[in-house]
């Protein structure tokens, strides 16, 4: 009876006229950045946090939700019709998407990423608010060690699931735990590593870094490449994929449902994670492995369904224990902050009509996506021929924008550009950005949670390993946190000895 | 890879011993009572010792043997990678002074005709279009307070 309760007051807060046109923004917006190769879910929230301080927490991060999601189903078109991922997320849709674009089937890829990211958005939407409030319940239960081991796992997990060098982005990770200790100390007050400048008194801002090196880096990138998109010259009729579709799809679209919301739940995991595990099961369930890339409709279905599905399991951490289980809900961490919300296990107690709204807005927004996104997709295909010289100063506006607005104030561009700068760097020497913003983002929790710790044994680092809850997220840290090292180790061997067998010949 | 994580691995050291320095300058502290260097000194040490790894294993890497660093970047298109950022540099500065209005029109003309290469006319419409849009948007409607500067724009 309580879950209907709150079920009917969830749908009562979305159907607030006000939220509702906040709901609609938000998936359309989503859409858009989604579909615009280079401007992605993180850029737009951070470009739109400063104006959510106008608005009340709940159309605020209904606005962010949308985004996000939105973004999701955005990022197939590009990647389909254009052979580009428009968002990170999308990326591994091109192997499969593009091959049927090339083969007339341009119509049912779109539909089947559409119709699969409604069926597990649903899916994860009802999960989350199945799940969430006895997750925070069990959350009361957690003490700094445990803050501590989960933060812990998540990093780990982020820098083991990357996509470069493992040693790297464990590198990435630590320079920006480095950089989210600049600011004043929690505990003693004292300012550290700040030189003296009022602006980073209160630590580096999220917003400025991850415009920089996201936004402004990318353009950097691609200003010495100069993209072309080529988009593939097809009539796009049948939207509806024929029965046959269906059948090979429902499976991926269940699989990757479950797989997505479960990798998004994880600090670290994320929609990126979970596309990439989805279409690397059904390559392996499948009859017919060799038809993957050369335009297999499973290929779409399966990621397209698990990156929507994250979307929904990265709201559990973020909503039960205040930690946010990637960038994009760091940001929203900052919205909720902002507010004078404290994201935790008293939210859904303290706050059910923001909780149970953002849930209920989501079935919502994932609703208008679906009917939304097919009828559009001329309009974006349109969009995607605006040549990058046009697209690019945008960016940058919109970068320097964002930059200034969260304070006004001018030295947050300067930070952005000399991130901007390093991005671009990082890009050159192989190194990802996503440990970086990940690690600055949850620095002040780690930090504080493993001080407290201390604190509270004496000074004893058993203190993670004597807690049943803090010990198991602790093994799996190390175990991922150590697997790179001794890989890096073991390839030095294997080539040292075929170096030996090479100089013996 | 090699060279360039040659040149990383070295410049990452000498970041982590920057950072172990700054923080033995703080109070450090015990673990029972930890001081704000602390939590910055761990990472430091953590830091140069992955980085340490890094160079050695980029060192004892036989492929790609003397890749230069030069190839780094595409000669002749790293001009706009330069002029871009010191565009916004200059732009940052000056919007103080000469407020959002004027300076964005001139960031954006300069990003679309000396960079995008797009003709005059687009770029002056494409600019004049930009910089009083995003004025409407961010100043009239979201009430971003943007400098007003000499010209009261």
């Amino acid at each position: 009876m309580d879950f209907m309760q709150n079920i009917i007051l969830g749908f009562s807060v979305v159907f607030d006229p006000m939220n509702l046109i906040f709901c609609f923004l938000g998936v359309l917006i989503g859409t858009l950045v989604g579909v615009l190769p280079g401007l992605g879910p993180t850029a737009a929230i951070s470009l739109l946090l400063p104006s959510t301080f106008y608005l009340g927490p709940t159309p605020a991060i209904i606005m962010l939700s949308g985004i996000y999601y939105g973004a999701m189903y955005g990022g197939s078109t590009t990647s389909i019709l254009v052979n580009i991922p428009g968002e990170a997320a999308a990326a591994v849709t091109c192997l499969d998407g593009y091959q049927m674009a090339r083969q007339g089937r341009a119509g049912p890829a779109l539909g089947i990423s559409a119709f699969g990211s409604f069926i597990a958005g649903t899916l994860s939407v009802l999960a989350l608010s199945v799940i969430a409030p006895p997750v925070s319940k069990f959350a009361l239960k957690f003490g700094p060690p445990e803050y501590f081991a989960v933060v812990f796992c998540g990093l780990s997990l982020l820098t083991y699931l990357g996509s470069g060098s493992k040693l790297k982005a464990m590198i990435m990770a630590l320079v920006g735990l480095f950089l989210g200790t600049v600011g004043t100390d929690f505990i003693t007050g004292e300012y550290r590593f700040t030189f003296g400048n009022l602006t980073i008194t209160d630590g580096i801002g999220i917003v400025p870094v991850v415009m920089g090196l996201f936004g402004v880096a990318e353009v950097l990138d691609n200003l010495e490449k100069s993209i072309k998109l080529d988009i593939f010259k097809t009539t796009i009729s049948q939207f509806f994929p024929n029965l046959k579709d269906w059948k090979a799809s429902i499976g991926p679209i269940w699989r990757g449902s479950i797989v997505g919301f479960f990798l998004g739940i994880l600090p670290g995991g994320g929609a990126v994670v979970s596309s990439f595990a989805s279409y690397t099961l059904e390559k392996r369930l499948s009859k017919h492995p060799e038809r993957f890339g050369k335009g297999a409709i499973e290929g779409v279905a399966g990621p397209e369904s698990a990156n929507n599905a994250a979307t929904g399991g990265a709201f559990i951490p973020l909503l039960t224990l205040g930690v946010p289980a990637n960038v994009v809900m760091a940001l929203v961490l900052g919205a909720l902050l902002i507010h004078g919300i404290q994201p935790g296990p008293l939210l859904v107690k303290q706050h059910p009509d923001l909780f149970w709204g953002v849930v209920m807005s989501m079935y919502v927004g994932n609703v208008m996506l679906l009917v939304l996104n097919l009828p559009l997709i001329p309009v974006w295909v349109k969009l995607l021929k605006v040549p990058y010289t046009v697209l690019f100063p945008l960016i940058l506006l919109l970068c320097v924008i964002g930059s200034y607005s969260l304070n006004n104030n001018f030295e947050e561009i300067i930070i952005m550009i000399i991130f901007g700068v390093f991005g671009y760097l990082m890009r050159k020497f192989g190194y990802e950005a996503a440990p970086l913003v990940f690690a600055l983002v949850l620095s002040t929790i780690i930090e504080n949670s493993f001080r407290q710790s201390l604190l509270l044994s004496w000074g004893s680092f058993a203190v993670f390993f004597t807690r049943p809850i803090a010990l198991i997220f602790m093994i799996v840290g190390i175990i991922l946190f150590i697997l790179p090292i001794f890989s890096v180790i073991k390839r030095k061997k294997n080539s040292k000895s075929s170096m030996d067998q090479q100089s013996t010949a | 890879m090699k060279r360039y994580d040659l040149v990383s691995s070295l410049f990452l050291v000498m970041c982590a011993i920057l950072i172990i320095i700054g923080s033995l300058r703080l109070p450090v502290g015990t673990p029972i009572n930890s001081g704000p260097g602390f939590f910055p000194l761990l990472i430091g040490v953590m830091l140069s010792i992955l980085s340490i790894i890094l160079f050695f294993t980029s060192v004892l890497r036989k492929d790609l043997r003397g890749k230069k660093i030069v190839d780094m970047t595409r000669k002749e298109r790293w001009y706009r990678v330069v002029s871009t950022i010191s565009v916004l540099l200059i732009y940052t500065i000056t919007f103080r002074r000469l407020g959002f209005l004027f300076t964005t029109f001139l960031l954006m003309a300069f990003l679309f005709k000396g960079i995008g290469k797009l003709n005059w006319k687009v770029s002056i419409g494409g600019a004049l279009l930009t910089s009083f849009f995003s004025y409407i948007l961010f100043k009239v409607w979201l009430k971003v307070e943007f400098p007003a500067g000499l010209l009261g724009m």
